[in-house]
């Protein structure tokens, strides 16, 4: 399917054409999930953070000044929701240890990550990622699977740019630790 | 991607974080949002804030400049000038306007760099940014609050 830009819906909208709010939830509706489901970690909850985030932006739409592109207004407002709803739940513990992050040989991750199958792949990249917290597991989606700049991650979380970089320098780091961990680990029950 | 991302650059993490397959909503995911519509308004567009911190600006600006003249200036010549033009003839009241603007020219011309010009410029310019920074800061916290 394809898309308009979101100002010419959002014209729509404050026309009085409420139909047209439908293409923008359509067009974002995945990445709004995305968002909710790595900061809460629970499907039907995040389904309900995105329904809930899609009606304040609704309500919200006329204070949208157009400064920001809409869909990082709009992500920032589905980050801060579920950010919400997530400390309602429990305390987040989100602090890494830098011990943790020791010696590790990109190439050699890569080559045993490479030898497993697709299904394996799959299982350890979730079972390494469900460890991070969650907003490292966000951050993590946002940059590299997204594709988002680090001006638009910083935009919806808040963090400085220097800051998101850091913190993806860190976390990227962790990941590769833990894969390593991970795949040693399943070595030596396979073994 | 910009030069200075290098460190975080990693096509292999890219590749292999986006092989898990992400959750997918429902269906009629769209439909549920757009039936909570209708039971709510589009809020009409927020009044600016009441008080333009420029206007607070240019309200502390011509105080400061208002304080600074009466303080320092004697207007004393105006009224004198006022009651000299009056007496006979009421059409000299126009040398009063005369009067007026010689007494401001004089008193700027004598302006110089004091410590009040010096506070009222710090004045200005901390305003100058404070509105900034306030417009700013209201805008961050608009999508803050939700």
């Amino acid at each position: 399917m394809t898309f308009r830009d979101d100002s010419f819906y959002i014209g729509q909208v404050l026309g009085g054409d409420q139909s047209a709010y439908s293409a923008l939830v359509d067009k974002h509706k995945e990445m709004v999930f995305t968002i909710a489901v790595k900061i809460l970690r629970h499907r039907e909850e995040a389904e309900e953070v995105a329904q809930d985030v899609f009606l304040k932006a609704f309500k919200a739409l006329s204070s949208f000044k157009g400064d920001a592109k809409f869909s990082t207004w709009l992500y920032r407002i589905a980050y801060n929701t579920a950010i919400s709803q997530s400390r309602r739940k429990k305390p987040v513990f989100s602090a890494i240890d830098d011990e943790m992050i020791d010696n590790y040989t990109t190439d050699a991750i890569g080559k045993s990550v490479n030898e497993l199958g697709r299904e394996e792949q799959i299982t350890a990249v979730n079972k390494v990622m469900e460890k991070l917290p969650k907003e490292e597991n966000l951050l993590l989606t946002l940059f590299y699977k997204n594709e988002k700049s680090i001006e638009d991650i910083s935009e919806i979380t808040g963090y400085s740019q220097s800051n998101v970089k850091v913190k993806l320098y860190r976390i990227r780091k962790r990941m590769y630790d833990d894969l390593k961990r991970y795949l040693e680990k399943a070595e030596e029950q396979h073994g | 991607m910009d030069k200075n991302n290098t460190h975080i650059e990693d096509d292999f993490l890219k590749k292999l974080i986006s092989l898990p397959e992400d959750e997918k909503l429902p269906d009629n995911f769209t439909p549920k949002v757009m039936a909570g519509l209708p039971k709510v308004a589009i809020a009409p567009v927020e009044a600016k804030n009441k008080i333009d911190l420029r206007i607070i600006g240019l309200i502390a600006a011509v105080s400061i400049t208002a304080i600074f003249i009466f303080f320092n200036f004697d207007f004393s010549g105006i009224f004198k000038a006022a009651a000299e033009t009056s007496e006979n003839n009421p059409v000299k009241y126009l040398n009063l306007l005369t009067s007026i603007s010689k007494s401001f020219s004089d008193g700027f011309s004598e302006i110089k760099i004091t410590s009040i010009t010096i506070t009222a410029v710090i004045s200005l310019v901390s305003l100058y940014f404070a509105d900034k920074y306030f417009k700013r800061w209201f805008n961050h916290n608009h999508t803050e609050a939700f």
